[in-house]
């Protein structure tokens, strides 16, 4: 199909999903119940290629791996919601994805999101020949991380020091957020950049850069 | 004042987005060129691939779906068109979500193809002075441009002995080979597949992939998006310079709208102790810098400001750059509804009204 | 049974793939670790989807079959998804022209319709969040007291600071500075670029690192409520 076209079909349905801004309309509707349709279907494309005839069929069938009829069976068990007295099935490939998941995973999370983040918290000065504002920094960061610690914990009344790091915390606290809510600004923006470019430069070429 | 502020308080929502509309599209229509300074997360992931060598390899995961296709996509062609230049080799791979192979198979298709075409160049030119080749041409009706984008992917198919695009194009490509076109191509100097680089699409195991990749990538992927067997591949069987693992990996890059960044941290950081970067929607960038602080990240880029920096630092403009005249307006227009919106709040705080 | 297998199942499990990082033997790394939890897992999740596409197609027949308001939109979303399923699940030397009919690859209805209509519609969908987000900057977004004043006001300074203006002024405050002030340099008080990477790196960094210990904690709470049958809600309501 000429390019043309193409990106005439993508501009159109592109202004069908925008007249919603307007008011909800059958425009709108069409393309919303199309677009559930086809990334559903684009989805059974990926998982059968890739999934399927990559992990199951090429290894069973090609390979000889009869093992891996096993797994396969186990995977079955989801078509288990064709029935009531069948459903509990399910549970089965759910239970040993997440009895292992969660068992494995227990460690390295640990290690990732609190060991090394606590140690380079704790470790911060121990990087000889930092100049005074890399200190100054690094005092921050570490009263940052305590007094906004503090905040978050409930075990203790919010009064006296207490109160008053929790108060340092929440201030320091409403910098991070506000960081969060700037750049949430930002990248609601960029999303609605990039489809009016597409309009005015690939679809219209009314500029070109 | 007053006046102005309690009117524009009651008009229709819908006129907000008219200015909202009309404030993007200006820059976009002055073709405003904004130069950026990149920021120092950035320098560091570009200063990483910089300093590669050929035949090192990189690995991007493209864990996205279309919603952030602007803020993530630049950084994607950014990255793949730098790797490209370095001659180093790029694998991907989309985990998180199906939709996101769509966007990764674009990004590196489309990156290839322009520099093979680009090393093509003079191949292509000269064809159009073939008799043949231009009576097929005139046959066809085809314009300049069709036929050097099927050409800049079928040379590169004949030397991958990519049966598939072969087969679309068998009369061209008998053409091609009686006139001995392809003995004229360098093939060391194009990218191929299974040879600079290759796709594998969506993956279904989400961390499972993760933890596979790094012990044995054959094994665990099997095939890639264009059903290739990968042990069939050099670039995974080569006693020399195969990839097994991520041992064979310079860098992890995870292109994020999601928590995927924690994930690749998590096996590939902690597990592997490989390098890690991320480039992600500017929504979520905060939640990042922590990991940046502790280098368990050696570079961030954070929406598409950091595909601005990105471009900026591989001098290669493209979307990022070009949304950036846009993003200023946008961003003042915000500003001014917050400060008027305040303004309003305080004049009918004084006023005793209700607080809103 | 049908729910004391499954809760022994995650149990077992658990416990065992808790320990198997920490092991080194042979069978821990070989069949435990690589064989049982990557490959076998692997090829279980790979049938999941069949719940999703069951439910889809559940949700719209119902809403066909009892012509439900809009049903009509049911039929496009079915016809949607069984299309362009079938076309991926075509083989790939399907081809009219130099159009591939069937397969995944970069030439075939499949991904052209990923890429001209699926795209397009999606990145819209979410685009449409800049008009409310400026709508709820000027209704919603209220200095009511010391702390939204703080907020909004680094988000202010981080929203300059990202964009090229943000150097664009402080360019021009340092013009001003050097041309008619000389010592102090106040001009880097319009460093906004500077500033936004300054909020980025301490109070940003510190705060969410702090929220980071937070949720990792709930994550490891929930990982072993799980493990422990404590935390049951995935079994599903029915016996």
């Amino acid at each position: 199909m000429s390019s043309i076209i193409t990106t005439s079909i993508a501009a159109i349905l592109t202004l069908f999903i925008f007249s919603f801004l307007y008011k909800d309309n059958p425009l709108y509707k069409f393309a919303e119940h199309l677009l559930v349709g086809i990334s559903v279907g684009y989805i059974i494309g990926q998982i059968y290629r890739l999934g399927f005839i990559s992990y199951v069929w090429n290894p069973i069938i090609h390979d000889h791996n009869y093992l891996y009829i096993i797994p396969t069976i186990i995977g079955l068990f989801y078509l288990g919601f064709v029935s009531t007295k069948t459903m509990w099935l399910i549970r089965i490939p759910i239970a040993l994805g997440m009895g292992m998941g969660a068992g494995y995973g227990i460690s390295y999370t640990f290690q990732t999101n609190i060991f090394i983040q606590l140690r380079e918290t704790i470790m911060v000065f121990n990087h000889p020949g930092m100049g005074f504002w890399a200190i100054f920094a690094n005092i921050l960061l570490v009263i940052g991380v305590f007094t906004a610690i503090i905040y978050f914990f409930f075990s203790w009344k919010h009064e006296g020091a207490v109160g008053v790091l929790a108060k340092v915390g929440i201030y320091f606290l409403m910098i991070g957020f506000g960081a969060s809510f700037g750049l949430t600004v930002m990248g609601r923006i960029s999303l609605l950049i990039g489809r009016f470019l597409f309009l005015f430069k690939d679809w219209l070429h009314l500029i070109s850069y | 004042m007053n006046n102005f502020i309690i009117w524009f308080g009651k008009i229709d929502r819908r006129w907000l987005y008219l200015l909202m509309a009309i404030v993007v599209s200006i820059p976009i229509f002055m073709r405003m060129k904004m130069k950026v300074k990149p920021a120092e997360p950035v320098i560091m992931l570009y200063d990483f691939i910089e300093n590669l060598e050929p035949m090192d390899t990189i690995l991007i995961s493209f864990d996205y779906s279309p919603d952030s296709l602007a803020e993530l996509q630049p950084m994607a062609k950014a990255l793949i068109y730098h790797a490209l230049n370095k001659d180093v080799r790029i694998l991907g791979i989309a985990l998180a979500w199906p939709s996101a192979a769509g966007l990764g198979l674009d990004a590196m298709k489309g990156e290839v193809h322009n520099y093979n075409k680009k090393i093509l160049g003079t191949v292509i030119e000269n064809l159009f002075e073939n008799t043949e080749i231009s009576k097929y041409i005139e046959s066809k009706k085809m314009k300049k441009e069709l036929f050097t984008n099927i050409i800049a992917d079928l040379i590169p198919a004949h030397f991958e002995d990519n049966k598939s695009t072969i087969s679309v194009n068998k009369k061209l490509y008998a053409i091609l080979e009686k006139q001995s076109v392809f003995s004229k191509v360098d093939s060391k100097t194009l990218k191929l597949i299974g040879r600079d680089w290759d796709y594998f699409g969506y993956k279904p195991g989400y961390a499972l992939v993760m933890l596979g990749m790094g012990s044995d990538m054959i094994k665990t992927l099997n095939t890639d998006y264009f059903g290739n067997e990968l042990k069939d591949f050099d670039m995974f069987s080569n006693p020399t310079y195969k990839i097994k693992n991520y041992d064979n990996i310079s860098v992890v890059i995870d292109l994020a709208a999601g928590g995927s960044p924690g994930a690749w941290m998590t096996y590939v950081n902690t597990k592997f102790g490989r390098p890690v970067a991320t480039g992600v929607t500017a929504v979520m960038a905060a939640d990042y810098y922590p990991f940046l602080q502790s280098k368990q990240l050696i570079g961030l880029l954070n929406g598409m400001r950091g595909a601005a920096d990105y471009e900026t630092l591989i001098n290669k403009p493209g979307l990022g750059l070009q949304g950036m005249g846009s993003q200023t307006f946008a961003h003042l227009l915000i500003i001014a509804f917050i400060i008027l919106g305040n303004l309003g709040y305080l004049a009918s705080k004084k006023s005793g009204g209700e607080n809103e | 049974m049908k729910r004391k297998l499954p809760l022994m199942l995650v149990l077992t499990l658990g416990i065992i793939y808790f320990f198997v990082p920490f092991i080194s033997s042979p069978f821990a790394n070989e069949i435990l670790y690589k064989e049982l939890y990557i490959n076998w897992i692997k090829i279980v999740g790979v049938f999941a989807i069949v719940m999703s596409i069951a439910s889809l197609w559940r949700r719209n027949i119902v809403k066909i079959q009892r012509k439900h308001g809009d049903y009509i939109y049911s039929y496009i979303e079915i016809i949607g998804m069984v299309v362009i399923g079938l076309l991926a699940i075509l083989p790939n030397s399907l081809h009219i022209g130099n159009v591939n009919i069937g397969g995944i690859g970069d030439r075939s209805v499949y991904s052209w319709v990923f890429s001209n209509m699926q795209v397009p519609m999606q990145a819209t969908m979410f685009s449409m969040l800049a008009f409310y987000i400026a709508s709820a900057a000027y209704r919603s977004f209220r200095a009511r007291n010391a702390e939204a004043t703080l907020l909004l006001i680094t988000a202010a300074i981080v929203m300059i600071g990202r964009v090229p203006l943000g150097e664009n002024v402080y360019q021009l405050m340092n013009g001003v500075n050097s041309h008619f002030i000389s010592g102090f340099h106040w001009a880097k008080l319009f460093d906004f670029q500077g500033w936004t990477q300054v909020i980025l790196d301490i109070p940003n960094t510190a705060t969410k690192r702090a929220i980071l210990f937070g949720v990792s904690m709930g994550m490891v709470a929930t990982s072993l409520k799980i493990i422990f049958g404590i935390e049951k809600s995935w079994l599903g309501g029915s016996e």
